[in-house]
Order: C-alpha cells, then structure tokens, then sequence
C-alpha cells in the first residue's frame, strides 16, 4: 500500500500528515518540532506533482505530494486510470487540504516571497499546530481503512 | 459540433473522470478528462503514483488541449457551466471551438505523428 498525502502545495499540511503517519511528531507536538521537520515549507510550486517519499510504515512507502486546486480532481483521476490499464496499484489518496486553516493559508503565500520567508512559515507552523489533532485523526482514519 | 456527446456537459464534480470517446484507427482508445487549472500537477503526479506502485509499462499519451483555448471558450465556459447561463454560453463556446478547429486538428495530427514515431522506434 502506498501512502499518497496531498495538499496545494505539498509544503505544510500533507508533510506534517506524513510526518505524524510515521510517528516522527506527536499529535502533542509543539510548533517548534513541526518547524523542524526536513520538509517542512520546503516544496514550491515547480516541485508540484512530484512526491517526497518520507518513509516506509510497515513496508509500505509514505509518500506527500502537491497537487495545486487538483485536490479532489486527482484521486478521481488516479482510480480511473488505474481501473482502465488494469494497473495492480494499491494506494490510498489522502486530501489533507481539508484541514487548512487561514494562518496556514496566509502563511504558506508570505513564506513563498524573501522578505516574509521566517514570518510565513512560523505563521504556517502555527496554523498547523491549530489543527493537528484534525490531521491526525485524517492519517488515523488511513491507517485504519 | 454542439451536438458531440459531452460537449458543454462537465461539471466541477465530473472533473477527473475519464470518458471514453472510442476508438482511433489504430485501435487506441481515447478518452477526453477535465482538470481545471491543474492538469500539470495532477498527471505528474499520478505518473509517479503509477511508477512508484511499479504498475510496469504503462502505454498512456498524455494530452493537453490547454494551449488551444480562446478568451471566447473563457469567457463562454463560465457563463454556461459556472454560472448555469447555457443559452448564452454554449454558442459562444462553440464559436470559439470553431476559431481554434485548426489548431486542434493540428495538436490531434501532431499527437498520431509522434504516437507512430514512438511505436516505431520502440519496434
């Protein structure tokens, strides 16, 4: 099974989802650990569509991915086209734009100009912090189906 | 041309759904799919889903009708499938559709060159 986490632009909320998937934070955890993460506000728009694999979770590739407005476009996308080529692919699409808030909003858009880089992502972070037990309960919610 | 099966149909809810069109004549099958704005990063990544699930030799062409478009198919598609105006979008679309005829036909005939070429270089 492939773990497929994707948000607009693959830099906050899937990362942190797939961070939280592989247990590498907490749902307790503090904005300074999110602030950590390898990956954290480091995807921009040119690197949309191409997935970071994170880690393994019992064997299976952790994956998060930016797909711009395509969040609900590419699940349906994907099991179409898997179900036409017959292509054995088991993988699980998780939308974690569903957990977007507006300091994550505000601060991924400020964090893409020089000036505003520390400011948006702490604001970012924040914003994340806000809501992660929401991710964790949508990485939960993977985990299980 | 209004008269085309899905032609002016799409809804934001049918974005992504492939719909089979038939078949071309060297027995391909072709299927036309709406991604809004956001066809580069859906493809990329459902290319490197199918690559990653090691779903093996994947024989897909991609092709993107995006660079086609006209201010009239813009301004036309808005008023009939955003805003429900149908009456007043869809000629609009059509009008526009058959201002970019020939450049579809030339994005069409460029994609059967380059599927040839590539099955004869693969052969």
């Amino acid at each position: 099974m492939i773990y497929f986490y994707h948000c607009y632009r693959g830099a906050h909320l899937s990362c942190v989802a797939a961070a939280l998937h592989l247990g590498i934070i907490k749902p307790s955890a503090k904005v300074e650990e999110i602030l950590g993460l390898e990956y954290f506000d480091v995807l921009q728009n040119r690197d949309m569509g191409v997935p970071v694999l994170a880690g393994y979770c019992h064997g299976n590739p952790v994956c998060f991915v930016g797909v711009g407005s395509g969040s609900k476009i590419f699940p349906r996308f994907a099991d179409c086209l898997t179900e036409k080529l017959q292509a054995n692919v088991q993988y699980k699409a998780v939308d974690c734009l569903q957990c977007i808030n507006l300091p994550t909003r505000i601060g991924g858009f400020l964090s893409r100009f020089k000036g505003f880089k520390a400011l948006g992502r702490r604001l970012a972070a924040w914003g994340v912090h806000k809501n992660l037990e929401k991710i964790y309960a949508l990485v939960l919610h993977a985990k299980r189906s | 041309m209004i008269g085309l099966p899905f032609f002016d149909s799409q809804d934001a809810a049918d974005h992504g759904f492939l719909q089979y069109m038939g078949k071309s004549n060297d027995g391909s099958l072709v299927f036309s799919v709406g991604f809004e704005t956001a066809s580069t990063p859906v493809i990329k990544a459902v290319k490197n889903l199918l690559a990653l699930g090691k779903a093996g030799a994947v024989n897909v062409t991609y092709v993107e009708t995006r660079e086609v478009i006209n201010i009239l198919m813009i301004i036309g598609g808005i008023l009939s499938r955003l805003l429900g105006l149908t009456f007043l979008g869809r000629p609009l679309v059509a009008w526009g559709t058959q201002l970019a005829y020939k450049k579809i036909v030339a994005l069409v005939e460029a994609t059967e060159r380059k599927i040839k070429l590539r099955e004869q270089r693969g052969q």
